[in-house]
């Protein structure tokens, strides 16, 4: 890599050769593994006379006595030697551990110096984001960098990971940032069977496409957010862009590293439940096929909680009993202890200018959910080869092989769906470690399972359904670095992502038995319980993209200004995307059982098919100018034509300037004993979006879905007869590209020896033109259209400071302390003159919506009815009444978010701890609105059981003070829309330990006789533990979403929990 | 080298050529979707549309505000039982109305084809007149304009339900216009008549009848009424029944049926307030409508639950213990019916009553129920009619014998109409239904006595269009109900 990387060095296209000139030669190493350095500038002070290393790192320069020689590298301490009388100078460099020198990846995806770099940015290094291991990649930024929000969609295997960086900056689009590996926009959409977010009721999430990524072969990560960081991506940047840099091979010595690691996920359960009253109703009865917990007082007396079955055929009916009382620990039980293995090898060396690194990563990952597995396989190769002086290439190839079993997810319980909120719908005193065998008669869900209604042993869920995911991601690249001149690079880059994913999934036919369940005084009831008619699908979609671009570079000192050097780069590039999928459906039910085949459909199984393909092409320019390395000032702009939007609007131009100052250089304060380094930046831009796909032309539909039913779906053609259906959106043929404006400035400061950095940034950005899929009222006969329209801001503030206090103190001793801290203030501030409101999603009685003078993705939901003092109105029967309309109750925009790490080595151990923050915003909780209903939650007890009562501070609609009792609560908490939606809205909030961390390294004295360069040993835990309002007894705030990684989060429908992750890790280089 | 001096040559090329927009245009075509679509196929679309609205958005709400159901063993009670609406509720039933059949009914209505033109009116007066009958008033002149081509009126204004009763009387008009142009083009794609256009006039007449007639409290159409029932032909054998079809096979369910089976099955029972009336009446239907109980204290007898009073019953009873539907109410291939002929032969019996002939009314009230009987397959009609001794009766009764005699035969098969006409036959003269054959639930929100009369705006309608009026309650008569 480090040959890859430009060279601050001269021009010197004339040499003239004095008198007194000798010629000096010599070798420059690296300080770090005493390696040759290729590429390492080296000037003669005071004249524009120049020379770059070569592969081995050997240079030859003209030169006189008593010059002195300069040689700089980016990343490393420059040095500077006066040329005596030798000839032969080997110079060693060092480098550079401040953090402002780190090199940085550019958004024209050329390296730099972070002192160079005019825009916010941070950077991740791999041992930061491999403190524990056992994450996605993407999940273990977690806390790491300011101003990103990452919420993921289950607690289940492979789950989605959404990341947004600052915030929602589209109103209704995507507002993911895009990920560029190497160099190559990848794609991280979600795979699912259907639309994900489109169905709540059951869906499965299959993970977005980045967690397929071996997190160990990653070097790097940087965060762009501004607009100046979005000129190579343009468009797709618009969101930010997050740069992966992979591991490469270095010259010298082969290096074979070993990394394992294994951990045991415990789920992290946050639903607490009552334990004072057991399975049944009216506080008196009991009915061991219900699924309420309203029923008697728990009292220890043995009971049957099973149904009763003939299990030994002696004609004589038999159920287990137990004694009824709550099951200890019971929501834990439900879950099953997890684990995952790690192991990945990489071989890394170079030689002669050919460079590689290959490694095999593998993760093996047991669920906590019974039955749910994922297993990854991946190879990567990166090898680059230096072909002659002046071409270099380079390749990259990697591949990984996933393959998923999880589970249903989504707010339906019942009939087989989400196994997890099946086991919500079951009262405290089911012991679910008994249902886990889910064959015995007794808790089959054919037989004795003591259910009622469509309910179904969870295990039988977990273990009969099916939602399985296979797929297949390759990533290839390849690159040539061509410099016919000096300090000119020109640059092609070739890339392709192509993934594949066959996604199956299933439901059993079965016919339960006539159910014998126990009612007062244990009488024997019968119960016709719901079968299954049993479904099969099967889909397979491919993603292809290309990613295509050329790039020059050129360097260059301007002449008579004396410090003055310019970059000059230009390119073009072209993303072509193409997508398919082709999906089958069996129709009516399963003909025999447990055989799952398209061909095994009772009528004929139906096909689906959608696919797409999409261009864009752009041409960039970047302009930087560099003064004595302390003033800088870059321009970028960039033109796109995209395919998405009308010919007429196809091509969008859009610009930023940027500039700094390193104040501490131009006032000349390197001598002052408080101020190291100062540097003030600024940036201006703009950044077009283009439109999502295909929203210009109205279209028909050929014979639509009449209404989704599950199995009992209604379907066209109808009586033989097909049928054409007006689509419900309105093409728009006059969309424009969308435009953010966003202004950028921040300082980057480092105090008392780089013991103290502090790096802040103020940004504020206008979105505005916005393409919104704009929600209609149905009476204009359609349901959405696509609109520029919309204007939106995003105003905020990120620090990130860095604390060394005892540096150098102790001799081994250090202490590191980060702290990230971000506030953003979102606020929708016009939709169009007609509209002030978008709806985003929704559910029940809450609405999920985008509004004129709120922040974006506003809660409005039914809530109690109130009169003018705040006292709640109450109906004829003395139930509280709820608004006419839903009334807007916050959104699940954070206040501010916040993170602490802290890292204290000592020789060779060390111990880090990262604690995450997130004050404000709010959540909906299905899994409330369920254990409500069911009375098993901790607010079912808020008022006596089984007496009656008034509903507290309550009028009736007349105005007078309320005194119409209520029978006992079980009416108020089950009488449909008596609790109102408000009472599911939760606050967000919470502090998270999220990674703690003991790690010990071997010392090279023992390693040395074992041939083993470093060695270490270490302990980690993840989730070790969490601090929720008091409020939320229910469910993780960032758990949630069904549509996981679009815009439709803050809606948890009993979701698969988190896990607590305890391991350990052994990582050996040899 | 070769290689970047290509690529660089295929940008320029690329930049410097036009084609490269037409390139990327041809890119965004949806290869998903069509581009257009023709008559026949738009006409299945709506009619498919149509009966899943009639049967599941409104047929299985109003058969318990209708009081023939009600909520049954086993649940929670439900807001409906309780005369609670959210009005959430009605944000699907609304776009489904709106959004899937009445912009399909559009662009029938603007087709060349006079037949089909024709036939988009007829049908779109239909479900006109079915929102103002829930919601009274609502978006008409301005409503399905937001196409493009049609002027992008995306927030309509409101009509009032008069002016809307008014515009429908147009429509019809207009349909049976362009029914007098044979065109023979309709086929099967007509999935009510396989383009039978005789059949279709007879729907348009017998539609204008119930429109004007419903607004007989209200307003006098009798001139109106008189002249349309000399000139026109009206649905009166089982042949002109205006149903859509299903076979039952998967897909093409009943959709009531195919509701509750995907659901929490079918958890209704049979009201007694339907099975008191059917009992005083010694009405032999009621085996049509309700199964017997099986097992238990009534065994054998029709036993049903006082209406939204499930809370009183023992919850874990035995649901056999009870009466629940027919195989007539609920069955997987049940046709959905938009009018049938003994709905028809009441709307004449009544019209007679009121601005005719009481003996032709007897004639029309006796075809009513006899055709109803026959098309359950009941016997006994005659001597039912019988004993209801329709001639002794004056107007006022002749009008109460009507609206009972149409309440039990709208049951099972048009039990939202059954709603409807409930709220109308209960007038200042006679409060037939809130002061006698209905009963208060036991947990109503409304209170004793007290009965809905139309349903909430949709939230979704309220927050995206700011031309809807505000929120009403439940108790809001709609303009033809005194």
């Amino acid at each position: 890599m480090k040959k890859f990387l430009l060279t601050m060095c001269l021009v010197g296209l004339s040499v003239f050769t004095f008198a007194q000139s000798m010629e000096v030669s010599g070798k420059v190493t690296s300080a770090d593994d005493g390696i040759g350095l290729p590429g390492v500038s080296v000037t003669v002070q005071g004249t524009t006379r120049g020379t770059t290393s070569d592969v081995d790192g050997m240079y030859k320069i003209a030169a006189e006595k008593g010059a002195t020689l300069v040689y700089s590298f980016v990343g490393m301490n420059s040095k500077s030697i006066a040329i005596g009388s030798q000839s032969v100078i080997n110079v060693s460099l060092t480098s550079d551990q401040g953090l402002l020198s780190e090199i940085v990846v550019t958004s024209t995806g050329l390296n730099r110096t972070a002192k160079d770099v005019v825009y916010a940015n941070q950077t991740v290094k791999s041992e930061d984001l491999m403190s524990t291991p056992g994450k996605n990649a993407l999940e273990s930024l977690r806390g790491k960098v300011s101003g990103v929000k990452i919420s993921t969609g289950s607690g289940s295997v492979g789950a989605s990971t959404r990341i947004v960086l600052r915030a929602e900056g589209s109103l209704t689009g995507n507002n993911t940032a895009l990920i560029v590996v190497d160099g190559i926009p990848i794609d991280n959409s979600t795979s699912g069977g259907g639309d994900a977010g489109s169905d709540q009721s059951g869906y499965s999430d299959y993970g977005s496409r980045f967690n397929d990524i071996n997190p160990n072969d990653i070097e790097s990560i940087t965060v762009l957010k501004g607009p100046s960081a979005t000129s190579l991506y343009g468009s797709r940047g618009a969101s930010g862009v997050l740069l992966v840099t992979t591991k490469k091979g270095k010259d010298g010595k082969a290096k074979i590293s070993v990394n394992s690691s294994y951990s045991t996920e415990k789920a992290y359960v946050l639903f607490e439940r009552q334990d004072q009253y057991g399975q049944g109703y009216g506080t008196a009865h009991f009915d061991t096929r219900e699924n309420w917990a309203w029923g008697p007082k728990f009292d220890g007396v043995v009971r049957p909680w099973t149904s009763a079955i003939d299990a030994d055929g002696d004609g004589a009916l038999e159920a287990l009993t137990r004694p009824y009382s709550v099951v200890p620990n019971q929501m834990q039980s439900f879950f099953n202890l997890g684990n995952t293995l790690n192991n990945s090898v990489s071989l890394s060396a170079g030689k002669n200018g050919f460079n590689y690194y290959m490694s095999y990563g593998s993760t093996v990952q047991n669920g906590t959910l019974d039955n749910t597995k994922y297993t990854r396989n991946s190879i990567n190769l990166n090898a680059s080869s230096q072909l002659t002086s002046n071409l270099k290439a380079d390749f990259k190839v990697s591949y990984s092989l996933v393959d998923q079993n999880t589970a249903t997810e989504g707010f339906r319980a019942f009939d087989g769906n989400n196994a997890y909120a099946m086991a919500i719908q079951s009262p405290n005193s089911i012991p679910f470690n008994e249902l886990r065998d889910y064959k015995n008669p007794f808790y089959s869900t054919t037989q004795g399972y003591w259910g009622g209604y469509s309910s179904v042993n969870p295990y039988f869920i977990l273990n009969e359904y099916g939602n399985e995911a296979d797929v297949n991601n390759l990533l290839t690249k390849m690159s040539l670095t061509y410099s016919p001149i000096k300090n000119l690079d020109l640059i092609a880059r070739v890339g392709n992502n192509n993934v594949n994913t066959e996604i199956n999934q299933w439901a059993p036919k079965f016919t339960p038995e006539l159910q014998y369940f126990w009612g007062d005084d244990l009488a024997l009831g019968t119960y016709e319980r719901d079968g299954a008619i049993g479904n099969y699908y099967n889909g397979n979609t491919r993603s292809n993209n290309w990613d295509v671009s050329g790039l020059a570079n050129y360097n260059t000192d301007i002449p008579n200004v004396d410090g003055l050097k310019l970059n000059l780069t230009a390119g073009w590039n072209m993303f072509h995307k193409t997508f398919r999928r082709i999906s089958g459906t069996t129709q009516g039910g399963l003909v025999v059982p447990d055989w799952y085949n398209l061909d095994n459909s009772t009528v004929a199984s139906t096909s689906e098919q959608f696919s797409s393909k999409y261009r864009i092409l752009g041409a960039l320019a970047n302009v930087s100018l560099a003064y004595k390395d302390t003033y800088f000032l870059e321009y970028s702009a960039r033109n796109d034509w995209s395919s998405t939007l009308p010919v007429a609007n196809n091509s969008f131009f859009y610009q930023a300037v940027g500039g700094s100052i390193i104040v501490s250089d131009a006032l000349n304060l390197q001598s002052n004993k408080i101020l190291d380094f100062a540097k003030v930046r600024g940036s201006f831009g703009t950044t077009g979006k283009d439109a999502g796909l295909y929203l210009l032309n109205s279209v028909y539909v050929g014979n639509p879905q009449i209404r989704d039913f599950g199995d009992f779906s209604l379907n066209f053609p109808l009586g033989g007869q097909p049928a054409f259906t007006t689509g419900n959106t309105i093409g728009n043929p006059n969309l424009k590209p969308e435009l953010t404006t966003t202004l950028e400035i921040g300082a980057d400061l480092s105090f008392f020896g780089n013991r103290v950095n502090l790096d802040y940034t103020y940004y504020s950005s206008l979105h505005t033109d916005q393409i919104v899929r704009v929600s209609l009222p149905a009476s204009s006969g359609f349901t959405s259209t696509t609109s520029n329209i919309g204007e939106m801001t995003n105003k905020g503030h990120e620090v990130s400071l860095t604390l060394r206090p005892i540096q150098g103190l102790v001799q081994g001793l250090n202490w590191d302390i980060n702290l990230n801290y971000s506030k953003n203030e979102s606020n929708v501030v016009k939709i169009t003159d007609e509209i002030d409101e978008l709806t985003i999603g929704g559910l029940g009685d809450m609405s999920l919506v985008a509004k004129e003078g709120q922040p974006f993705g506003a809660y409005k939901v039914i809530d109690f009815r109130r009169d003018s003092q705040g006292r709640v109105i109450v109906d004829a029967t003395g139930l509280p009444l709820s608004t006419s309309e839903q009334v807007f109750a916050g959104s699940y925009q954070p206040d501010f978010m916040a993170s602490v790490g802290t890292r204290i080595g000592y020789k060779g151990f060390s111990l880090s701890g990262l604690l995450d923050i997130k004050q404000g915003g709010k959540f909906y909780s299905w899994t409330k609105d369920q254990s409500t209903f069911n009375g098993t939650n901790l607010s079912t007890l808020e008022f006596d059981r089984g007496v009656p009562f008034v509903f507290p501070n309550s009028v009736t609609e007349e105005g007078e003070v309320n005194t119409i009792e209520i029978a006992d609560s079980e009416t108020y908490f089950t009488t449909g829309g008596a609790v109102p939606a408000s009472e599911n809205l939760l606050d967000a909030s919470y502090v998270k330990l999220r990674e703690l961390a003991l790690n010990y390294a071997i010392p090279s004295k023992v390693l040395d006789k074992l041939n083993i360069s470093n060695a270490n040993i270490g302990l980690f835990a993840n989730n070790v533990k969490f601090w929720l309002p008091s409020d939320n007894t229910y469910a993780d705030p960032e758990v949630n979403g069904a549509g996981q990684t679009g815009n439709y989060v803050g809606i948890e429908t009993s979701q698969v929990p988190p896990s607590k992750s305890y391991g350990v890790k052994i990582g050996f280089t040899f | 080298m070769k290689y970047i001096y290509s690529l660089a040559t295929a940008a320029l090329l690329c930049f410097s050529v036009t084609s490269c927009d037409e390139r990327l245009a041809d890119l965004n075509i949806d290869p998903n979707n069509s581009p257009v679509a023709s008559d026949p196929q738009i006409l299945t679309a709506s009619l498919g549309y149509m009966a899943a609205i009639q049967e599941q958005d409104l047929n299985e709400y109003s058969f318990l505000w209708g009081q023939y159901y009600t909520w049954g063993l086993g649940v929670a009670i439900g807001n409906a039982d309780r005369f609670r609406q959210e009005a959430s509720t009605n944000n699907n039933k609304w776009q489904r109305f709106y959004a899937n059949a009445l912009e399909d009914l559009n662009y029938l209505r603007k087709s060349e084809s006079s037949s089909y033109s024709g036939i988009g009116k007829v049908l779109s007066a239909y479900n006109f007149q079915l929102l103002v009958d829930h919601y009274g008033d609502i978006p008409f002149s301005q409503a399905l304009k937001g196409a493009i081509e049609d002027g992008s009126v995306l927030t309509p204004t409101y009509d009032s339900a008069a002016d809307v009763y008014s515009g429908i009387i147009t429509l019809i008009d207009d349909a049976l216009i362009d029914f007098e142009v044979t065109a023979g083009d309709v086929g099967a794609d007509d999935l009510l008549f396989a383009g039978d256009m005789d059949k279709w006039k007879k729907f348009a007449y017998s539609l204008k009848l119930k429109a004007l007639m419903r607004t007989s409290e209200v307003s006098d159409n009798s001139a109106a009424i008189t002249a349309l029932l000399s000139n026109g032909t009206f649905i009166e054998t089982f042949s002109d029944i205006v149903k859509v079809d299903f076979s039952g096979a998967s897909g093409n369910q009943n959709p009531m049926w195919a509701n509750m089976e995907r659901s929490l099955g079918d958890f209704y029972f049979a009201s007694n307030a339907s099975v008191n009336v059917l009992n005083d009446l010694a009405d032999p239907r009621i085996d049509a409508f309700y199964s017997r109980a099986v097992g238990g204290d009534f065994n054998g007898q029709f036993r049903g639950i006082d209406q939204g009073s499930v809370d009183n019953e023992p919850f874990t009873g035995n649901k056999d213990h009870y009466s629940r539907s027919g195989a007539f109410a609920v069955n997987s291939d049940n046709p959905v019916f938009f009018m049938t002929p003994w709905e028809v032969w009441f709307l004449r019996a009544e019209a007679e009553a009121r601005y005719g002939s009481a003996a032709t009314a007897e004639t029309y009230f006796s075809n009513a129920i006899s055709t109803n009987f026959s098309y359950l397959g009941v016997d006994g009609a005659a001597a039912y009619i019988a004993t209801l001794n329709f001639s002794s009766l004056d107007m006022n009764g002749m009008i109460d014998a009507i609206g009972v005699q149409k309440w039990i035969s709208m049951n099972g098969s048009q039990e939202d109409e059954g709603w409807i006409e409930s709220r109308r036959f209960d007038r200042p003269a006679s409060r037939l239904f809130t002061e006698g054959i209905f009963q208060t639930p036991t947990a109503s929100a409304l209170g004793q006595g007290v009965f809905p009369a139309s349903w909430l705006y949709p939230a979704s309608e309220i927050n995206l269009n700011p031309n809807s009026p505000a929120q009403r309650v439940i108790t809001d008569k709609i303009f033809w109900d005194n």
